[in-house]
């Protein structure tokens, strides 16, 4: 089943099918490892509406929500 | 003649470039732990088997297509300026993402050497890299190294003259290519180039241009026919592949990589357990709740630790320059100067310095803080915690860095905008970095704070700084509403694990800075004494008053009437303050003593001069541990006060009223000549170095109104 990153429990690990976001954005985070099949999990959020901050792999990155809402993923079905 | 070697060093932001720079070339390159600490080309020289060698530090970037201003000073470098080698760091704990660039390097057909930085820091992450192999699979020289534990820094010097060495002799191209499976494609476009513009080949490496005419990131005027053939090329690519050409490329050179590391690379336990220790950091760090006010709970501990740790030291430094201007008086009177010479060296020069000198101990404690802050990581913590705040005027968390950078100094914060995404966002941080109280204003509040706050020191500094960023935030609003009109565009940053910093990391960048503000507040007042001593004594004979910056400052002094301190020397205090912060008090030593001060007749001997120095500065430790004492209440506080020179005039030519309208002024008008040049600079633009200064005299008129109004 395919959902946002941002609906997924935090903590989970889940792998990227693809990102839904305007090109020059899906660019730069394709070219920063977020390419479809990378595994990621959302570690924190910020309250309000405050960014995101998710791992790749071996590393650590921050995005706002609506970014973050742009990145389709693959969850098993229960 | 030693031949030359030029050597440019590429990677992504945070692996160590600039650290390893250093620990090869024994510089001081500026290194920090987070993303776009170096923003140009920096260059260090070492010598070595008989070589000049050239290492060029780059911003870090992400890609070959970075489009920041920062990344394409690096691309630009590589591609025009052709290094003889490239000297490609990556950070072995993040390998996947940093083989990217250097897949995509390799298309530039330059002779590279692959440096697996921080490779003390994989040991403990359970991580296994079969280094000797990755170095086969790509054909490149591969080097674990360590600029923190200097580990492998010969090998890299060796493995860069052998690649020159190699390069001279053979033609070299690099042996492992990328090879995409739209390479059909690529040829055709090679062909295209060759038809309709083929001097295209002599500016770039053929590889790189070929995929990046197909992806369309080349900015070169193309001509109309090869710019129609190629976006032929790309539908047919997109109809084929099922998508864009750019996200097809990324994903084959991904596809590369992990090819690549399949075969060399050992994850032993999960990624979870490897980044452990910042995890467990950033639960509390950026904790949805508490995140935001630990931030601020840090902010103001920052505060008493700078006070309460470098005031004993002020007072120190302060009795020992007192007694050497008595000592240089001494021999001023022995060695019969006349009067108007002594009265120069003595109240001009050394006062003035003096003054400046005393402030030291603060800016090394305010220096140690920020280098803490800036080497363990929590800088891109802050960035993340402030987003969702900077975006109510439409900035970013990525603007919040050169603001908080700004409390050290406003002029390399003003150079660090350069991260920041969007030029609209980027003009706009850098109208708010003046009002950063830096360094250089605190000396000044220091002092003025010491004479009419004595009690309530920190709160009354802690109150100027919370001042300067609430007038930045009605200014950004202001300013956003009426001209920007900015919806943030995006964040994206990468969060650094946290490391610790070394105590020999935050003393030296700490030193670098006090020693830099030494200097210029050194050449700076020397420079202003002369001016104003001259301007205050011309006609010869008059008063100061009647001098011509007496008279000129006496008729502008008119304007700042209203706001409690319309006199001519404040206001000649003022001017002197546009040039900088740190001649202030200096200017105010040269224009209110002497007039009013009978010298003291006292004298002082060298070797008592000596013996005082040193017990002082003992005796400040043990000040020290008292007042941490009294800190947490263990030892009763007695109040200790012993007005000297400008110190007993200023009590009584201003108000505490006026006195604190006064900072406010000098808190928020503009913060200095570097500053100004910085800005226009960076902005490439003199209206908007005009603007900042407008803007910043405006606020500072409009907020000492208001207040001196309330206060007195
Ligand atoms: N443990 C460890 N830390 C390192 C090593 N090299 C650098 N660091 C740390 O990594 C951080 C980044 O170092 P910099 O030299 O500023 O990185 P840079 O690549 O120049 O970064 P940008 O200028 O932002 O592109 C600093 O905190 C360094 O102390 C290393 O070999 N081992
Ligand atoms: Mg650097």
């Amino acid at each position: 089943m395919e959902k946002s990153i941002t609906e997924i429990e935090k903590g989970l690990r889940v792998s990227i099918k693809r990102i839904e976001l305007p090109q020059e954005l899906r660019d730069k985070l394709y070219e920063l490892g977020l390419i479809p099949g990378q595994e990621i999990e959302i570690l924190q959020d910020a309250p309000l509406g405050g960014p995101v901050k998710i791992r790749v792999g071996n590393y650590c990155l921050a995005l706002r929500k609506r970014e973050a809402q742009g990145i389709v993923v693959e969850v098993e079905n229960e | 003649m030693s031949k030359r070697i030029r050597v440019g060093v590429v990677g992504n932001p945070n692996v160590g470039k600039s650290a390893l720079i250093n620990a090869i070339a024994g510089t001081n390159i500026k290194v920090g732990n987070w993303t776009g600490v170096t923003v140009e080309k920096i260059e260090a020289t070492v010598e070595y088997r008989g070589y000049t060698i050239n290492l060029i530090d780059l911003p870090g970037i992400y890609s070959l297509s970075n489009q920041t201003a920062e990344g394409k000073i690096s691309i630009d470098f590589l591609i025009k300026e052709k290094p003889d080698v490239i000297l490609n760091v990556v950070d072995s704990g993040n390998i996947k993402r940093n083989l990217y660039l250097t897949v995509q390097l390799l298309d530039l057909d330059i002779p590279m050497v692959l440096s697996l930085n921080m490779w003390d820091e994989i040991k403990d992450r359970s991580l296994e890299i079969d280094y000797k192999r990755l170095s086969n699979l790509l054909c490149l020289p591969t080097v674990p190294t360590s600029a923190i534990k200097q580990i492998g820094i010969t090998q890299l010097l060796e493995e860069i003259i052998n690649q020159y060495e190699k390069s001279l002799s053979v033609n070299l191209s690099q042996c492992k290519h990328f090879e995409p499976e739209v390479k059909n494609f690529l040829s055709e476009v090679q062909r295209l180039v060759e038809k309709y513009q083929p001097s295209l080949l002599d500016i770039y490496p053929r590889r790189y241009l070929l995929s990046s005419l197909l992806e369309g990131s080349i900015e070169e005027e193309l001509e109309d026919g090869l710019k129609e053939s190629i976006s032929d090329l790309r539908r047919m690519v997109e109809k084929l592949f099922g998508k864009d050409v750019k996200a097809l490329l990324i994903e084959q050179r991904y596809g590369l990589v992990l090819n690549l590391l399949k075969q060399c690379v050992v994850q032993k336990t999960s990624d979870e357990e490897s980044v452990n220790f910042s995890l467990v950091l950033d639960k509390v760090f950026l904790h949805r709740y508490f995140g935001i006010p630990i931030f601020f709970l840090l902010l103001w501990l920052s505060f008493e630790i700078t006070f309460t740790f470098s005031t004993p030291f002020v007072d120190w430094l302060d009795s020992t320059l007192g007694n050497m201007s008595l000592l240089v008086k001494v021999y001023l009177e022995e060695a019969k100067f006349p009067l108007w010479l002594k009265s120069f060296i003595v109240e001009g020069v050394l006062g003035g310095v003096g003054f400046v000198l005393v402030f030291i101990p603060v800016l090394f404690a305010l220096y140690i803080i920020i280098a803490f802050l800036e080497g363990s990581g929590y800088i891109a913590r802050a960035a993340f915690l402030m987003d969702r705040f900077m975006s109510l005027f439409g900035l970013s968390g990525k603007s919040f860095i050169p603001l908080l950078l700004g409390f050290g100094c406003n002029v390399p914060a003003v150079y660090s905008s350069r991260v920041i995404d969007s030029p609209k966002e980027k003009i706009l941080t850098v109208l708010l970095i003046p009002f950063m109280s830096c360094g250089a204003r605190l000396t000044v509040f220091a002092f003025f704070v010491s004479i009419f706050f004595s009690s309530h020191k920190g709160l009354i500094i802690f109150s100027l700084y919370t001042l300067g960023i609430l007038t930045a935030i009605v200014v950004a609003v202001i300013l956003n509403r009426f001209y920007f009109h900015l919806h943030s565009s995006y964040f994206i940053l990468e969060l650094p694990p946290y490391r610790i910093p070394t105590l020999k990391y935050i003393l030296s960048i700490s030193w670098i800075r006090v020693k830099f503000f030494l200097v210029e507040a050194g050449t700076l007042i020397f420079a202003t004494s002369v001016v104003i001593w001259f301007l205050t004594n011309v006609p010869f004979g008059a008063t100061k008053e009647e001098s011509i910056l007496g008279k000129v400052s006496k008729e502008v002094s008119v304007i700042f009437e209203p706001i409690g301190f319309g006199t001519w020397q404040a206001t000649t205090s003022l001017f002197s303050g546009f040039i900088a912060k740190e001649v202030v008090i200096s200017t105010m030593g040269n224009v209110y003593i002497s007039e009013s001060v009978e010298k003291k007749e006292e004298s002082i001997t060298f070797s008592e001069f000596i013996r005082n120095t040193i017990s002082g500065f003992f005796e400040s430790f043990v000040v020290l541990s008292k007042s941490l004492g009294e800190k947490f209440g263990f030892v009763e506080k007695k109040p200790q006060e012993q007005d000297t020179g400008l110190m007993e005039v200023i009590k009584s030519e201003f108000t505490p009223a006026s006195a604190y309208s006064f900072l406010v002024f000098l808190l928020l008008y503009t913060p200095c000549l570097a500053t100004v040049f910085a800005i226009r600079q960076e902005l490439g633009s003199i209206k908007w170095m005009l603007a900042s200064i407008g803007i910043n005299f405006i606020t500072a008129y409009i907020a000492s109104l208001i207040i001196y109004r309330i206060l007195s």
